[in-house]
Order: structure tokens, then sequence, then C-alpha cells
């Protein structure tokens, strides 16, 4: 690994911050379209047109969960790949620092 | 008159002229309105089929009879003496607003009778597309020129009872949240698939990374993610093939390694012929052992590694061909380099395929098989001599811009040394063998010699 300067502790701070983000980003839009879907759920005296609209948003809604997930899985993803490059700090590094 | 808080109910519309003397500005105002007042009038009195001269000649009349005695007005007097006066102005003033009215109920009735023209159109049209005679009677030419007879048609629709079920609503939701559901179910179960095969990528990837290959990030437009760069250009090579592969994962989380290009499969052989009754036969042969079988990815990146070096070695064998033209080396076929040597040896080296490799070796036994083997390794030593030179050139300190140099002309740097170290025993020998001769010769004639010949 190479020696840690402190310009690269500054761009590991970086991608920490920037990997943190997109995980809340990502969190905040699984509950916010789950609470969407619940919202839609009741049939409530609405017509027919409304419910089958409806219907269809809850599937939008789903389907943007797993790609949110999916968005996740790509995080990850480039962690490893961070880490394995040495680019970011691994736990051990932090620890013994 | 047109006071806003009231209602219309409690307006009642005088059809008097409105009192010259007391608001001009009022009269105006209200007899510019007149399309406020039409419907007005047509809301108190119905319509206007109704409303006769009679009728208006008897309410005014009654209106007459009943007002000069309630409101006999007290300010009558006092303006009796000022009204002469102002009464010429008022008249010019009210026939200016007379002419205007008149002009703009023209206008409202123009506008009327184009309504009723349209709507007669319309119907025209309508009853044209059963009745054809009956409707073209009463078009309009306009309208007869620019649509077709009978292209417009009507229908009576009867509109179906509509009931709301509320069971067709709560089905649909039930299926759309169960599908909902699923679908989050099976993308949960495929993404732990897909989390697990990551997981056995990445160890892989680290398996590859701990064994001290160089890794990078590839970012091609096909592409995205980890690469190995296995090839010698650190190392000095400059050689088209830059030696780097990516590292693939398959459906099953396996790490795959994928060169660019073709997968190469030859390995350099150098065979030693000799001639026996007048035909070269092979003595002896030695081929690059590079391991063919397929094991896991650190040994396929060795084994890639190899192969590139072999074929980075021929490459350059094959390109000093064209410098050792003068000692009679040839390139046959584009993948067989023919090198004479004195004493009737001739040394082959070419390009066989991997898998040749193994059937090649029981030929390995010739007798002169460690003239091939040792030829092959200096072969190898001197590729690598020739990529630390080209470090060493790339590493110095560059000349200073404008400097002249002469360009020398190619060196050969791996079949030059060879060849010349493998000629020069033979040449010496024999340059020996012809002096010795010579000075039998000479020791036999008995000639004086002086000196004598040492070797």
């Amino acid at each position: 690994m190479s020696t840690i300067t402190p310009n690269s502790i500054q761009q590991s701070q970086q991608r920490f911050l920037t990997i943190n983000q997109r995980i809340n980003e990502a969190a905040t839009t699984i509950v916010s379209e789950y609470t969407a879907i619940l919202t839609l759920a009741p049939v409530a005296d609405k017509d027919r047109e409304t419910t089958a609209a409806e219907t269809y948003q809850i599937e939008c809604h789903a389907t943007a969960i797993v790609r949110t997930i999916e968005d996740l899985l790509m995080v990850s993803r480039s962690l490893k790949e961070s880490w394995i490059l040495g680019q970011v700090a691994s736990f051990q590094t932090n620890y013994e620092r | 008159m047109s006071t806003p808080s009231l209602s219309a109910d409690d307006i009642f519309v005088s059809l008097e002229p409105p009192p010259l003397a007391e608001d001009p500005t009022l009269a105006v105002s209200s007899f510019r309105n007149l399309s406020q007042i039409i419907p007005q009038i047509a809301r108190e009195r119905g319509s206007f089929m109704n409303v006769t001269e009679d009728k208006l000649r008897k309410e005014i009349r009654a209106a007459s009879q009943s007002t000069p005695q309630e409101e006999n007005p007290s300010p009558e007097p006092s303006s009796s003496t000022s009204q002469p006066k102002q009464i010429a102005p008022d008249l010019t003033q009210f026939e200016e607003d007379f002419n205007n009215t008149r002009a703009e109920l023209t206008r409202l009735i123009g506008a009327a009778q184009n309504e009723a023209a349209i709507s007669l159109d319309f119907v025209s049209l309508l009853i044209s597309s059963v009745r054809p005679a009956a409707g073209t009677t009463s078009m309009s030419p306009h309208l007869k020129s620019h649509v077709p007879v009978g292209s417009l048609g009507s229908d009576k629709i009867k509109p179906l009872p509509r009931v709301e079920d509320p069971s067709v609503c709560l089905g649909w939701k039930m299926q759309a949240v169960s599908a909902a559901s699923d679908r989050l179910a099976r993308a949960s179960e495929r993404l732990a698939k897909e989390a697990v095969h990551e997981k056995k990528y990445w160890e892989q990837v680290e398996e590859v990374a701990v064994a001290g290959e160089v890794l990078s990030k590839m970012r091609m437009p096909d592409f995205r993610g980890m690469g190995v760069r296995y090839g010698f250009v650190d190392a000095g090579s400059t050689y088209k093939e830059k030696g780097i592969a990516t590292l693939r994962r398959d459906a099953e989380g396996n790490l795959v390694l994928k060169t660019e290009g073709e997968k190469r499969t030859k390995v350099l052989s150098v065979q030693v012929m000799r001639p026996l009754h007048g035909q070269y036969v092979m003595t002896g042969q030695y081929a690059s052992k590079v391991n063919a079988e397929i094991g896991d990815v650190k040994c396929q990146i060795k084994q890639a590694r190899d192969l590139l070096f072999e074929d980075e070695l021929f490459y350059q064998i094959a390109r000093e061909t064209r410098i050792l033209g003068s000692q009679g080396v040839t390139l046959d076929l584009g993948n067989t380099v023919m090198i004479p040597l004195p004493d009737d040896l001739q040394i082959v080296i070419e390009t066989i395929d991997l898998e040749d490799q193994y059937n090649s070796m029981e030929l390995d036994g010739g007798s002169d098989s460690v003239i091939a083997e040792a030829i092959s390794i200096a072969l190898h030593l001197l590729l690598c001599k020739l990529h630390r030179k080209n470090l060493n050139a790339r590493r110095s300190v560059p000349l200073p811009l404008g400097t002249r140099t002469n360009i020398t002309d190619a060196k050969s740097e791996i079949l030059g040394p060879l060849v010349s170290s493998l000629a020069v025993s033979p040449i010496k020998d024999s340059l020996i063998a012809l002096i010795t001769e010579l000075k039998s010769v000479l020791n036999d004639s008995n000639l004086d010699t002086h000196e004598s010949l040492y070797i």
C-alpha cells in the first residue's frame, strides 16, 4: 500500500463523505418510496380511473426501491475497488493511526 | 342604476331616457353598456317575444300617473331657471349618444345574425347527412364549397349505468400491492445472490492483489471495473501489446481474466539441424515450457505473461532477421527464422502452438537438445537485456532540444550476439586449421623461417 500523504488523507476523507452521502440518499429514497406505496394502498372510495393510475404508481415505486438497492450494490463495489487500490484507508490503517 | 352592490332583482330598468341634466356621465355610461342592459331586461321581463309595445305603453302610463304625485320633485322650481341654458348642449350630447348607441346596436344585431347563420349552417350540415336535399337548401355557399355535404353525423348514445363496484377497486389494489411485494421479494432474492457473487469475486481479486499483481481501474466503454497489468511496459518493453487484462465477473461470481485481443497460444521453439545424407535433419529441439493448464486466475495471469514474453521475443527476432540478412538469416512463411551457421549447422526458430509443446517434448531427447535449450535461454535473456536497455534510455536525462543526433542503423540486439557468438568459434577453428596447414607446408618446405609461428 502506498504511503499516506496528507493529500491522500484528504482525498480519502472526500471519498468517505461521498460514499456516506450516497448511502444516506439511498436510504431516504427507499423509505420515501415505501411510504408512497403505503399511502397509495388504501381503496377509500376512489373511482376506477384513480385506482388504475394508483396501481401503476405502486408498481413504479416498487421498481424504484429495487433500483435504489442496486445502486447501493454499486456503492459497495466502488468501495471495494477503492480498498483494493488503497485509495481509502482501511479500518486497520485507521486503527493503527 | 348599475350599482354593483344591489342584486339584479332589485334593479328596475327604466325605459325612459335617463335624466339629462342631473348626471350626464351616468347617463352616458348606462347607454354605453347596452350589452349589459339587454341581458338585464331579459332577466326582468323574460323573452323579448313577450315584450310588446302596448304593454310598455301601459307601463309608462301607469308610471307617469303614479310618479308625479309621489316624487313631485322639490328641486324643479330651483332648476327651472337654469334649464333653458343647459338644454342646448345636452341635446347635442344626447344626439351623439343616441347615434353611438344605434351603431352599437347595429353591430350587436350583426353579430347575432352571424351567429344565427352559423347555427343554421351547423343544423343544415347535420340534417344533410340524413336528408341531403333538405340540408343543402339552407346551407351557406361558403360551407358548401368548403365542407362536403353530409359529412357531419350524429347518434344517440345511451350512457351505461355507472355503478362503482368497490370490490373491483379492491381487487386491483390487492393485485398491485401483491405484485409489488412479489417484485420486491424476487429482487431481494436476486440481490442477495448478487451480493454473494460479488463477495466471491472480490475475494478472488484480493487474492490476485495479495499475489503482487498490479491492479488498476479500467474505464472502458464496455467494461468498468478492475484490470490487471501483466505486461512488461514498466520493465522497458516497447511492444505494441501493453499486456492489460480485465478482471471480469461471470454469472456465478467467478473471476474471469480477459486479455485484450485473442488469447495467445504460441511459444518459441528452437531446433538444431544437421545434414545427414544430403538432407537437413533435426537433431535437437527445445520449446519454451509454459504451463498450458487452465488453473486459477493467478495461473492464468502468469501464463498470459509468459506467452506475451514469447510473443514479443519472436516479434523481435523476426524483426532482426532483416538486419542480419547479409549473414544468410531468413524469415520463411512469417513464422520460421532460419539461421545458417558454419559447419553446416542450422538453427531454426519458430513459434509452435502451446498444445504442440507436449507433443514435441518427445523430440527433446535429441543429441543437440542441450544446444537448443541453451540457445532458447540465451534468447530470453537477451530480450531481458533489451528491456533493461530501453528502460535505462527512458530514465536518462533527455538530450537538449535541437541536438543533432546521428540516427544509427537499427542494431540487432538479440540475434546479433547469438549469431556472432555461435559463429565465432567455428570460424576461429577453421582459421586456425588454415594457418596450421600453412605452417606445416612452410615447415615441410624447409624454408628458413626466422620467426616461428606460435598459435
